[in-house]
């Protein structure tokens, strides 16, 4: 798939059940440096378990991941390093309250990698920038609309200088009218060059931007393939049945 | 027993002194900082200095010999300077996922919260000194001290508790996200918020501590309360009996009305912060 050699994720024969619940069943997947993978499927079907084993908010039991040159585990300087090459965007932004729109940019830097507080603070001036919200730089979260938020979260992310960004529904707790500024600034860093997981139902964005689009159904991935193929030729019943209710 | 000598009687009251104005200082939101932490301490330094004397030109007073305000207010900063700390850690204990960390808060904290505070400070008086070596004595105030600490510590524990699980699961994910390791995802993030949303119910404990400080009378502590009820058994004061209680209830009032005040305003400050 990828065009630009390098291999960034490698997942194989995933597993993972919650108590007797399995929900995740055999999955493989590989993203390629510089790739935007984006995964859709119905509500339940393990789109967020799955992100989320990527940077080990949760565990797994079977099968393997390997992120960045890391396989994702519970040793702490492997997962530490993990932790540093990934960043993740929330469905419900997951900002800090309680501190400023710079505090909250800055704080990873700071305490996680140990930067300096000025170099870290001119930096998140220039990532405020970059997602355009750096007018709100000194405002608290819960002063900014749903869409400024999720571009500041977008851009804490970015602080960390990670290799991968995850995405969880980053648009589906946004007021339409706002859903085209987060998508905005998520393309732009597409363009850049960064490499992304996305889960989303956004599928003008996916055919846009993905390189590969997965649909999960039951926690197995049921299809893989190229926007065009997926959109306009799905090999599976079930994505063809989720795309006609998307459409 | 003799009370500390009247000549004497002016570094408690410099004590009061000291500490109020402190207090009124760190409650102004423009100094908070973390020097106020070693300004504490050097002002806990001057007052056992103070208190205790036998340095410089000042005479030893034993604790046996405190008594009056300086030292209701001695163990109320004791009570919530160490036990809240302790609340802290007795509440994060309990949410561990090490069994025995676990298991050690749970029972202090269940224990602690099924006793009265009079049967912790008997506890600490008599059973204590059963436990312990005969020649081996522990300071009464200092007793009643530990006792108090571990009472507000388990009270306060429950209400950190609480505050901990109202803080979003979201959070406890962002700062793993950004790599944030336990202790300084606490201070900085999952603990700050947890106290602001108790805030009106930690300020109660701490209202309550202050209250709770005569209980130490009852052991035979001199707090500002045992000041005035021995003071009444002089037969040239005891006329004046409700005078001399009037003014106790003044000062509790005093300090308690302010601390509830200041607890409100804090509120209506970091809503502030939140609102949209
Ligand atoms: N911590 C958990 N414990 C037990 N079951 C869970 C847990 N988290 C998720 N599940 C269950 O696992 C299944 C998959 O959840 P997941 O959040 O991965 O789905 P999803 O595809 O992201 O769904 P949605 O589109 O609604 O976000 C769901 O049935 C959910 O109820
Ligand atoms: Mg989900």
């Amino acid at each position: 798939m990828s065009d630009t050699g390098g291999e960034l994720v490698r997942i194989s024969s995933l597993n993972k059940w919650y108590g007797d619940f399995h929900v995740l069943r055999d999955i493989d997947l590989v993203v390629g440096e510089s790739e935007k993978v984006v995964i859709c499927g119905p509500s339940g079907s393990g789109k967020s378990s799955l992100l989320r084993c990527m940077n080990r908010l949760e565990s797994y039991q079977e099968g393997s991941i390997t992120v960045a040159g890391n396989k994702v585990s519970d040793d702490k300087a492997s997962l530490n390093r993990l932790r540093h090459a990934t960043g993740m965007v929330f469905q419900n932004f997951n900002l800090f309250p309680h501190l400023m729109t710079l505090e909250n940019l800055t704080i990873g830097p700071v305490y996680s990698l140990a930067h300096p507080v000025a170099e870290a603070r001119a930096k998140a001036l220039q990532m405020l920038d970059r997602v355009k919200v750096a007018d709100q730089a000194l405002k608290y979260p819960g002063q900014l609309s749903g869409g400024q938020q999720q571009r500041v979260a977008i851009a804490r992310a970015l602080m960390m200088e990670p290799r991968l960004l995850l995405f969880d529904e980053p648009t589906s707790a946004l007021d339409p009218e706002m859903i085209n500024e987060v998508l905005e600034a998520m393309k732009e860093l597409a363009e850049q060059g960064m490499t992304m997981v996305i889960v989303t139902h956004e599928m003008g964005f996916a055919r846009n931007v993905a390189n590969l689009i997965g649909f999960m159904d039951h926690g197995c991935i049921r299809e893989a393939a190229s926007p065009e193929e997926f959109f306009n030729n799905p090999k599976s019943e079930r994505t063809r049945a989720f795309l006609s209710q998307l459409i | 027993m003799e009370r500390t000598p009247y000549e004497e009687h002016y570094r408690g009251a410099i004590v009061v002194a000291l500490v109020t104005l402190l207090a009124i200082y760190t409650a102004i939101p423009r100094f908070w900082n973390v020097y106020l932490i070693p300004i504490w301490a050097v002002c806990g330094v001057i007052s056992a200095i103070l208190m205790f004397g036998s340095v410089f030109w000042l005479p030893f007073v034993g604790t046996d010999e405190w008594g009056g305000l300086p030292l209701t207010m001695i163990v109320f900063l004791t009570t919530v300077g160490f036990g809240f700390p302790l609340a802290i850690l007795f509440a994060l204990g309990r949410r561990s996922k090490l069994p025995i960390i676990k298991a050690v808060c749970v029972i202090t904290i269940e224990i602690v919260r099924g006793l009265s505070l009079i049967s912790v400070l008997f506890m600490m008086i008599i059973f204590l000194s059963l436990f312990l070596p005969g020649d081996l004595t522990i300071d009464k105030l200092l007793r009643a001290l530990v006792g108090m600490v571990i009472f507000f510590g388990a009270y306060s524990a429950e209400v950190i508790r609480g505050g901990l699980q109202a803080v979003p699961n979201g959070q406890y994910d962002a700062v793993k996200a950004l790599g944030l390791n336990y202790l300084k995802s606490h201070i900085l993030i999952i603990l700050l918020q947890a106290l602001r949303t108790v805030l009106p119910a930690l300020v109660n404990d701490i209202i309550g501590a202050f209250k709770n400080t005569t209980f130490a009378s009852i052991i035979g502590i001199f707090d500002i309360f045992g000041a005035a009820k021995a003071s009444l058994r002089d037969v040239s004061w005891t006329r004046y009996a409700t005078e001399v209680y009037i003014f106790v209830a003044l000062i509790f009032f005093i300090y308690c009305f302010s601390m509830a005040k200041y607890s409100a305003f804090i509120e209506r400050r970091s809503s502030k912060e939140r609102a949209r």
